[in-house]
């Protein structure tokens, strides 16, 4: 894989980090994340390691318009939150 | 992009990106285990736009890379599921003594044909047989249903190879008999096991799963090593080479 990539899932973690909790302490009231979506362009790069096919992604990695236009992917993903318990 | 992006199928990617959802999803997991609500992946999609290539045979993508223009799009996307709309909605697979068609020795031309049909196991082919398709017909002849269900049921005696733990030669009211004892022996009652001793074809007096009893000739029993096929059916055959003994000792 390329070294300006990174692994599919590394770049969905990094994208969801839903670590905020908003607490009014005064009303008593905390407020969580309970579901979040990304949709973001990704450039995607294949590669090959051993035999299996790797999904190398990047976000767009340089705010310039240049003479070869990168290729441009999308992903998006939706994340839910449930209260432990519930399904 | 350094390199030239690999070529791929339709299957392997998907195959790479549940692989990847797998390793966000328990990454969520770990970060909820001190929060109040835990986060589950709902919906995972990409659009990718592509090249197709077709050889005849497969067909494989690449990705589009820089200063290329214009790629096809596809989208593929990922839902959810649960675990009793899978049991609902999905055909067993690894069932116990199931044989999958990758792993019968089956020319590639077969396998592929077979694959269009959707079968993807000895199972799926049965089904189809009890239907009355004649899957030669339906395949122009590209599939040689005589040769495959032999190639299965060879696969499928290959789970279960026969094992003989031992040989005696016991003295009964008959005659001299040769008893072999193991595992798997004769499983397949459409077949009545063939016994050849020195040569000369002798009988099988009993068979079953654990016990093959063959009836030996004047002679057979005296010491000395006796050489012993026996065709327990069509893909199970073993050949054993016996020695007698006498109460002093084994043969000389």
């Amino acid at each position: 894989m390329d070294e300006a990539f990174v692994s599919l899932s590394s770049l969905l973690e990094a994208l969801f980090v839903i670590d905020a909790e908003f607490r009014d302490e005064a009303a008593g009231v905390h407020t969580y994340v309970t579901a979040c979506e990304v949709e973001s362009p990704i450039e995607v790069d294949m590669s090959r390691e051993a035999g299996a096919l790797r999904l190398g992604s990047t976000p767009p990695l340089y705010p310039l318009q240049t003479t070869f236009a990168p290729a441009m992917h999308r992903v998006r993903m939706v994340i839910e939150g449930t209260r432990r318990g519930e399904r | 992009m350094a390199n030239a992006n690999a070529a791929w199928h339709l299957e392997e990617f998907v195959d790479s990106l549940v692989v990847e959802l797998d390793k966000t999803r328990e990454t969520l997991a770990v970060k909820a285990i001190n929060k109040p609500l835990s986060y589950t992946v709902r919906e995972l999609s990409m659009d990718l736009n592509i090249f197709p290539q077709y050889d005849g045979d497969q067909v494989s993508f690449v990705t589009a890379q820089a200063g290329q223009h214009g790629a096809s799009k596809v989208t593929i996307q990922l839902g959810t599921i649960t675990d009793q709309q899978v049991r609902a909605t999905s055909k067993v697979t690894g069932a116990k003594n199931g044989v999958e068609l990758n792993d019968v020795d089956v020319d590639k031309k077969t396998r592929k044909q077979l694959r269009r049909f959707g079968v993807t196991s000895a199972d799926d082919l049965k089904q189809i047989e009890q239907k009355n398709v004649d899957i030669g017909k339906a395949s122009d002849n590209a599939i040689d249903y005589v040769n495959l269900a032999n190639q299965i049921e060879k696969s499928r005696r290959k789970q279960q190879p026969p094992r003989v733990m031992s040989a005696s030669v016991e003295i009964e009211a008959d005659g001299p008999v040769l008893r072999l004892r193991g595992e798997n022996l004769a499983i397949d009652p459409r077949f009545a096991p063939v016994a050849v001793v020195d040569e000369r074809l002798a009988r099988v007096l009993s068979s079953s799963e654990r016990e093959i009893t063959i009836g030996l000739q004047p002679g057979h029993d005296a010491p000395g090593d006796r050489r012993l096929i026996v065709a327990m059916d069509p893909f199970a055959v073993v050949r054993l080479r016996v020695r007698g003994t006498t109460p002093e000792g084994p043969a000389p």
